[in-house]
């Protein structure tokens, strides 16, 4: 009989343990779920982003935002003459 | 009797202390049992399962396998996916729809109000479409108004943040996502399984390229121009323009000239390019060296053909001279000594008799004379007779400055382990002999507006006329320039060409507009902004003027 009482209690406690751990690993499961739709959804925000900085980053924008607000000239390979004419023109700016 | 009233007692009293026991046990039994299923009941009814965080919906919308970026050698974006809203109403939801348009209009700007207000007060109509393609932000300020009966649809669309400067190179898909052009098509494979590409434009130099030859083709009134700037050593695509182009981020019209990619699918007689090919393989295959003396002091008349020079020298020449004056009797004369055989074979194996190697869907067989007689090995030495597409024109050149016969073009960007196979087929002199000529002619000969003080680069000039009705066209020119830098050391090869260019309104300025006056200093301009970025050091030897030690201090910007 004793051993009846014990089999039944120790069946009923892990099958108590089994539904419990059953319960949590679905918490788990949703929680991981979501996490990785809003990492997605993150991720695909982050290439609109990107995507969006890229277009502003972009040499044609930039080239056009400094011809219009700094007045600054691309990078180039310069002559000789040509810097002496730059340096006086910046002279000229400076006074 | 006593006793056995006793031992009756007793007897009941186990027989209860029995019945109290079981009885105790099958509580216990049942109260268990009920614990297991008030578990039960509890984990069932618990809320978290059932209520995410998320809508359902939105899960299928996001699981979609998106297609795979493009990007440049640098990793920045060339092909992205965004997405964009479509507004939808459901006329049914709808309390007030005239509350609900002026709510809208406040923020997104409506086409037609009325014929939309008629729509939403229609009860019968399920949904309304009223505006496509909003973006993020605006969405979401719209969303936030909370207005009842308007739903936001999510869809991806393909965005190509640098417009018009990668059109050609880049491509486009269609409405299902489908690759039709350029690595778009390429790779369509690939895109379609997530993957990403690395390209190997550089976006820097593509902008640079697209600025300088967009410049020029207004400049020269041409009806196209291409540019292709190629590694020598691993065969990248650094930059590939064709103008004019188009913004894949509109719809797009096939049709149009815009789409055609100039520099892999028109062909065009090349001109005086072809000499360099003639005189390396005269150099190599006989016993033609750079002093060897031709007779260019008056035309060749073969069959019925007469074959002039542009300049006419009327002396004799040496090869080095016939190159750097680019003289088609010359040029002629040196295919003649070396035989239609063996011209033939050359250009074979270099691969201007066959389709191009480029990974690009998009390229066109070489028109090929049916026919090789006298005569087409003596037009064929210089340009003449033969069709073939800018690319095949670089990967053909590319062959002889990099010695290797398996050299191929490729659009995608060369992983590190990737071994770049090498079949030599040049001797060491014919290199260094066609170096120096490539140089010289840049100092001293008809590529002299694109030399750079400093800087060695080699160059050739070309200037062919367009044939129509059996006809050369003297005033429809395709002038192009081809060189390699540092030419002590090959490591790019470029093609600037434009194709009817003019210096001027008038017809008769068509005629003057060679290579050498246009594709050169076109050229030029484009080195000078790029070679900072590809790392191209000055030779102070070369040019000890030029110094901007103090460059810090003036307005220059970098992009």
């Amino acid at each position: 009989m004793k051993k009846i009482v014990f089999l039944t209690f120790l069946f009923s406690f892990l099958l108590i343990l089994l539904t419990f751990l059953n319960y949590k690993i679905e918490v788990i499961e949703t929680k991981i779920i979501d996490t990785e739709i809003i990492n997605k959804k993150l991720e695909k925000d982050l290439v609109f982003f990107k995507s969006e900085w890229e277009y502003l980053n972009s040499p044609e924008n930039i080239s056009h935002l400094s011809k219009k607000h700094l007045h600054h000239k691309p990078a180039e390979l310069i002559e000789f003459q040509h810097f002496i004419k730059l340096l006086s023109s910046e002279r000229h700016i400076d006074e | 009797m006593n006793n056995i009233l006793f031992s009756k007692s007793i007897e009941i009293n186990k027989k209860e202390k029995k019945y109290n026991k079981m009885l105790l046990i099958i509580s216990f039994l049942i109260g268990i049992l009920g614990l297991v299923i008030i578990m039960r009941l509890v984990e069932v009814s618990f809320p978290y399962k059932n209520v995410s965080m998320i809508d359902k919906n939105e899960i299928n919308k996001i699981d979609n396998k998106n297609r795979g970026m493009l990007l440049d050698r640098n990793n920045r974006i060339l092909a992205s996916n965004i997405y964009i809203y479509n507004l939808k109403a459901y006329p049914k939801k709808i309390k007030d729809p005239l509350h609900t348009i002026n709510m809208l209009s406040n923020h997104i700007s409506l086409n037609d109000s009325k014929v939309l207000l008629k729509k939403l007060k229609n009860k019968e109509k399920y949904e309304v479409l009223i505006k496509k393609n909003i973006t993020a932000p605006q969405a979401k300020k719209i969303n936030n108004l909370g207005i009842p009966g308007v739903e936001f649809v999510p869809v991806i669309k393909r965005f190509y943040p640098h417009r018009e400067i990668t059109s050609h190179f880049v491509g486009h898909v269609n409405g299902n996502m489908i690759g039709q052009l350029g690595a778009e098509r390429t790779f369509n494979n690939k895109l379609h399984k997530g993957e990403n590409i690395n390209l190997g434009i550089d976006i820097r130099l593509q902008y640079i390229v697209r600025d300088e030859l967009e410049k020029a083709s207004i400049k020269y009134n041409s009806k196209s121009a291409t540019a292709i700037i190629a590694d020598l050593n691993s065969g990248e695509i650094l930059s590939l323009v064709s103008l004019p182009d188009f913004n894949p981020n509109r719809s797009i019209n096939p049709e149009l000239n815009s789409y055609t990619n100039t520099a892999t699918l028109n062909l065009y007689e090349m001109g005086s390019t072809f000499k360099m090919f003639t005189i390396t393989a005269a150099l190599d295959l006989s016993k033609v060296n750079l002093e060897t003396k031709f007779d260019a002091s008056k035309s060749i008349k073969i069959a019925n053909y007469e074959i002039k020079d542009y300049k006419p020298q009327n002396r004799i020449l040496s090869t080095k001279e016939i190159f750097l004056n680019s003289s088609n009797i010359g040029s002629s004369l040196i295919a003649l000594e070396l035989g239609k055989l063996k011209l033939k074979n050359f250009y074979e194996k270099i691969g201007l008799l066959n389709i191009s190697n480029i990974n690009l869907t998009e390229k066109t067989k070489p028109i090929v004379p049916k026919k090789w007689g006298k005569i087409q090995t003596a037009t064929l030495s210089f340009g003449h007779g033969l069709s073939i597409s800018p690319i095949q024109m670089i990967e053909a050149s590319s062959k002889l400055f990099n010695n290797n016969l398996d050299y191929k073009t490729q659009i995608h960007k060369k992983n590190k382990e990737d071994k770049i196979k090498k079949t030599k087929f040049l001797s060491e002199n014919t290199i260094n002999a066609l170096e120096y000529l490539m140089y010289e002619n840049t100092v001293n000969g008809t590529a002299r507006k694109a030399h750079l003080n400093g800087f060695k680069i080699g160059g050739k000039t070309a200037t062919g006329e367009k044939a129509e009705k059996g006809k050369y066209d003297k005033t429809k020119l395709i002038s192009s320039f081809l060189s390699v830098f540092p030419i002590e050391n090959p490591k790019f090869i470029s093609l600037v060409l434009f194709d009817e260019p003019s210096l001027g309104n008038e017809r008769n300025y068509r005629e003057g507009a060679t290579g050498g006056k246009t594709a050169a200093p076109v050229t030029a301009k484009i080195y000078r902004r790029i070679f900072p970025i590809l790392g191209i050091t000055k030779n102070y030897n070369l040019d000890p003027e030029l110094l901007v030690d103090n460059k810090g201090e003036l307005n220059f910007v970098s992009y």
